[in-house]
């Protein structure tokens, strides 16, 4: 039997992706396509999309992860405070896409407040202790102005990712002497230390610019993009490389933006970043929570959750950085690295992560058992949850809040009442169900593309058959996309996808949105998308290189504001 | 525990063994209700708890018929009976929507009234941080289950402490209890005393550099930082309602017991409902417990003045009577999956839970000066209209108890209106369609 996505579903994927028609004054064109732009070293041209308002996002702050806080906190005190002890960060499951780090999500509530507060004295006292070791005059007990004015511009900059403006540092020097005064230096340092870590200055990064505004646009300084491109590619801040480069001027130059952001990428905190992209892309990053009635389930045993996100990890690693392979090789490579307890899922050998060749039914990331069992239920798998995840995450679809009624209908409509049913014959029982034509109206869509997994069951091991009956995987795409058509199941949809070009724009988007910490707007950021996902073809669809190109645009460090 | 102490626990008839003994957190409320005859002389206001569960109510078994010596619960309200002389019932409110058709993320308009134009996004500030403001605190927001029901993250929370701004829910206790009583620091005395002060000079500093902060944006920017610069002012009047001694004391018992003993219960991480069989009934149950104890506490203290309780998300399905199957899921059965007298029983068993909370309020002499009220995000099958309500306690605010009110379409905002002006803000509106209050639920005391 075969389902066809309807074609309603078009209507999403027809996103407008042409560029607008504006002319474009060439490579490396300025905000306004006025100014040439410094070109560098940077490899190939930049994009020729003009920069109209609507391709900028507006100037605004983001509020660091919970992942970035920590590290930032360590990169400046060289104390790793513990990241469990900060509220969990979490996204709205609206819109495509669907990462932990979109702003609009990160807001600073009291629990924040509360374990900055109590996070930040703990990171202060290690710092001072460790200066008091080096007999750091900071610790004496009146430290004079210049030791002072060194210790705030120290650990300012580290801190603040950018040197203290003058009005700031008369504040934290002001709050350090009156501290000093009554407490002494030591004290005095470790509270200005604290404040500093819980000041909006260390929590927020900004994307302001200088206060300068021409023609409605700024441009975010040096410093700004410094931590704009250390976080979005490491979520660690700038590192003293990059802080010089931001301090010399540099990072106007694409060739040196460039150089900084392929360093920042080979290093240990790109190739796990960019390893989060793709766990969190396939849902792999929440596994935790997944549980599994053992009696069941015996293969689900103790630590599991943890070796199913690993292998994600170390998969894109091993394949995007050692093999330097492609975002295809992700999505279609008959191999993967397994520790002992999925080697009992996969039905393989293996140990400590060894590489290990899959069986047949295995593809790339979409067959791992992490992906396959953090979409299903705890007693049986959820063709409904793997199927929107597909919709959202390869085709960018917005799956909107079900309409009113819908559980109404659902409720017994959909499911059959035979217990030996398969969920093929659940969904022929609700397609041929008067009374659940609300729910098929758009479940169809979810169902078809989640039915392309059956042949893995709940925790990701490989069934051929369910109630000894044969899972029928075949899947029909119509969508009105160039990758309609027949396959045997969604896997191998997933990697035809994504090599057409809705699939690599839907990518561009995910991927972009993921470093930027906001949705990339399929409309307004058209022409660049299309930009860059031609830029993803040409270069064999070299994930690293696409991110390259994405630091490079314009649009990457200008901002509007409003009249 | 010095004599002053003592005698601030008699004076207002608080049962501080009991309140223990039902936490089973040992030493860890010592401080808290130490501090209740200050906080409380100084915050003559109302206080206010929401209690939500999900789904809705079995409508004609819920609530209550007559009034007065006539009062009689129906079934879903049973385990009221105990505190039958506190409670008031309401039927027949509407919860107007801008939505064509309602549904479960209606959740955001339960407490605020006003939606925005985004679906999950509430455009006006709920009724608890309303109230919470009057004493210049935030309401504390806490959660029995985090349950993502279908992975729908917008069901989750109901507060909202502006436009736009939500509140998450805390449904670890150690984080709750934190947020409620404070970090208690070592040592005593003049080492005490040293540590608030400097916390004080660090909150207080922050503030300023808040404000300038917030000063070169715009916008939902600026939204944010209000809830930042709220928040940080908010750990600055815990830490103020800290004395030395409270934290000294705190010190003894304080946090160390209270993680041990919720890691000894398994309430550190409680588990997603992922779907029959992923919850553990009696572990609900003892969360739930604990999570009202925190809550009641920290009205109770002064420590806070408004909270909410969520003993799931909107629509989430845990059974807390049992069940496996479709059938006995929350959500499901209030469809219809199950005999109507089973989703009335489910009712039932939070009418019990209710009453355990007001007990709890009762016994801390703060009932006749705290309005509680039960309620969900929908009334019966997704409607917004005919919503039923339950209130506990107020009387000497001058809520109107072992009462019936029953409407036809009376605005749920005006509910709000009610529970506001007994609370001591006097304003006829709230939110959208507010029309002076409902008639008779509440007169000047």
């Amino acid at each position: 039997m075969k389902l066809v996505v309807f074609g309603w579903l078009s209507a999403f994927l027809s996103l407008s992706l042409a560029c607008t028609g504006e002319t474009a004054s060439g490579p490396g064109a300025g905000p306004d396509g006025d100014e040439p732009g410094k070109d560098g070293n940077a490899d190939g041209p930049a994009s020729t999309c003009r920069v109209k308002d609507e391709v900028l996002v507006p100037a605004r702050v983001y509020r660091l992860s919970a992942q970035q806080w920590v590290n930032t906190v360590e990169a400046a005190t060289g104390h790793r405070p513990d990241p469990s002890r900060l509220p969990e960060d979490g996204a709205e499951t609206t819109g495509y896409s669907i990462f932990d780090n979109v702003a609009a999500a990160l807001v600073v509530q009291e629990r924040h407040v509360s374990a900055y507060h109590e996070l930040a004295l703990e990171a202060a006292e290690r710092l001072v202790a460790s200066r008091e070791k080096g007999a750091d005059c900071i610790v004496s007990q009146k430290p004079g102005k210049d030791c002072v004015d060194g210790f705030l511009g120290d650990v300012g900059k580290k801190f603040f990712r950018r040197p203290l403006g003058d009005d700031e540092r008369a504040r934290f020097a002001g709050y350090f002497g009156v501290n000093a005064q009554k407490w002494g230096g030591k004290t005095a340092a470790r509270l200005t230390a604290a404040v500093m870590m819980q000041a909006p200055q260390f929590i927020f990064r900004t994307e302001l610019g200088d206060g300068s505004v021409s023609e409605g646009r700024i441009r975010m300084t040096d410093h700004e993009v410094a931590s704009a491109l250390s976080y979005g590619l490491t979520d660690r801040p700038p590192d003293e490389l990059l802080l010089e480069a931001a301090s010399a001027g540099k990072l106007g130059d694409r060739g040196e933006l460039r150089a900084q952001a392929r360093r920042l990428l080979d290093g240990k905190d790109g190739r796990t970043k960019l390893a989060d992209f793709f766990q969190q892309l396939v849902g792999v990053k929440d596994i935790a929570t997944v549980a599994r009635d053992k009696a069941v389930f015996p293969d689900f045993v103790e630590g599991i959750t943890k070796s199913m996100a690993d292998e994600t990890s170390t998969f894109v690693q091993k394949v995007l950085f050692d093999a330097e392979g492609s975002l295809t090789d992700l999505f279609t490579a008959d191999y993967s690295f397994v520790d002992a307890k999925l080697a009992k899922i996969y039905g393989v050998t293996g140990n400590g992560f060894e590489k290990v060749s899959l069986p047949p039914e295995r593809m790339g990331l979409l067959s791992q058992p992490g992906v396959l069992a953090s979409s299903s239920h705890p007693a049986m798998t959820s063709p409904a949850m793997r199927g929107v995840r597909t919709m959202q995450k390869f085709l960018c679809m917005a799956i909107p809040t079900p309409p009113a009624g819908a559980a109404d209908q659902a409720s017994g409509k959909i499911f059959s009442n035979d217990p030996k049913a398969t969920q093929r014959e659940h969904w022929d029982f609700a397609r041929a169900n008067k009374e659940a034509s609300g729910c098929v109206a758009c479940h169809a869509a979810f169902w078809s593309y989640g039915l392309g997994f059956e042949q893995f069951d709940p925790i990701g091991r490989h069934r051929p058959t369910e109630f000894g009956k044969t899972i029928d995987t075949s899947v029909v795409l119509e969508a009105g996309t160039s990758a309609d058509g027949e396959y045997p199941n969604t896997m191998a949809m997933v990697a035809k996808i994504l090599e057409t070009r809705e699939g690599r724009e839907c990518f561009t988007m995910q991927i972009g949105s993921y470093v930027a910490g906001r949705e990339i707007d399929p409309t307004d950021g058209a022409c660049e998308v299309e930009y860059l996902a031609n830029k993803l073809q040409d270069s064999g669809y070299r994930v690293q290189d696409l991110l390259l190109d994405i630091v490079q645009l314009d649009s990457f460090r200008d901002r509007w504001v409003k009249p | 525990m010095s004599a002053r102490k003592e005698m601030t626990m008699k004076k207002h008839n608080l049962r501080r063994r009991d309140l223990l003994a039902g936490l089973g957190l040992g030493g860890v409320f010592l401080a808290p209700f130490a501090r209740s005859v200050k906080a409380w002389a100084a915050a003559p206001k109302g206080k206010f708890i929401f209690m939500h569960t999900p789904n809705g109510m079995a409508r004609s078994l819920f609530g209550s018929d007559g009034d007065g010596a006539a009062f009689k619960f129906r079934n879903g309200c049973m385990g009221l009976e105990p505190i039958r002389e506190q409670t008031t019932t309401i039927r027949g409110l509407t919860n107007k929507s801008q939505l064509p058709k309602p549904f479960h993320d209606q959740i955001t308009r339960l407490l605020t009234c006003v939606r925005g134009n985004s679906i999950p996004v509430a455009a006006g500030p709920s009724i608890d941080q309303v109230i919470a403001k009057t004493e210049k605190k935030q309401a504390l927001n806490l959660k029995v289950y985090r349950s993502f029901y279908r992975n729908v993250g917008t069901y989750e929370d109901l507060s909202w402490s502006d436009k736009g701004v939500k509140s998450m829910s805390i449904n670890d206790p150690r984080e709750a209890y934190k947020l409620a009583f404070g970090d208690f620091m070592p040592g005593g005395g003049a080492e005490v005393d040293n540590l608030i002060d400097q916390k004080r000079s660090m909150l207080d500093f922050l503030t300023g550099e808040i404000t300038t902060f917030r000063n070169r944006l715009t916008g939902d920017d600026r939204n944010r930082l209000d809830a930042h610069l709220n928040s940080v002012r908010s750990l600055e009047m815990r830490l103020g309602a800290l004395s030395p001694m409270d934290a000294t004391v705190a010190s003894a018992g304080g946090m160390s017991t209270l993680l041990a003993d919720a890691k000894k219960a398994g309430m550190t991480a409680p588990p997603r409902d992922g779907g029959p069989g992923a919850y553990d009934l009696k572990a609900f149950s003892d969360h739930g417990d604990v999570q009202m104890d925190i809550l009641t506490a920290a009205i109770a203290t002064g420590a806070r003045n408004a909270g909410t309780l969520m003993w799931q998300g909107a629509a989430s399905g845990a059974n807390p009577l049992g069940g496996q199957g479709q059938a006995d899921d929350h959500h499901w059965v209030s469809h219809g999956d199950a005999p109507f007298q089973v989703w009335s029983n489910i009712d039932k068993y939070y009418s019990g839970k209710l009453n355990r909370m007001a007990q709890k309020l009762k016994d801390a002499g703060v009932l006749d000066r705290t309005v509680i009220v039960w309620g969900s995000e929908i009334s019966e099958q997704h409607s917004h209209d005919n919503h039923s309500f339950v209130t506990v306690g107020g009387k000497a605010l001058g809520m109107q108890t072992m009462k019936t009110f029953s409407f036809n379409g009376a605005s749920l905002s005006d509910l709000w209106v009610s529970v506001q002006n007994a609370c001591g803000i006097p304003s006829p509106k709230f939110g959208e369609n507010s029309n002076g209050g409902i008639p008779g639920l509440w007169k000047p005391a």
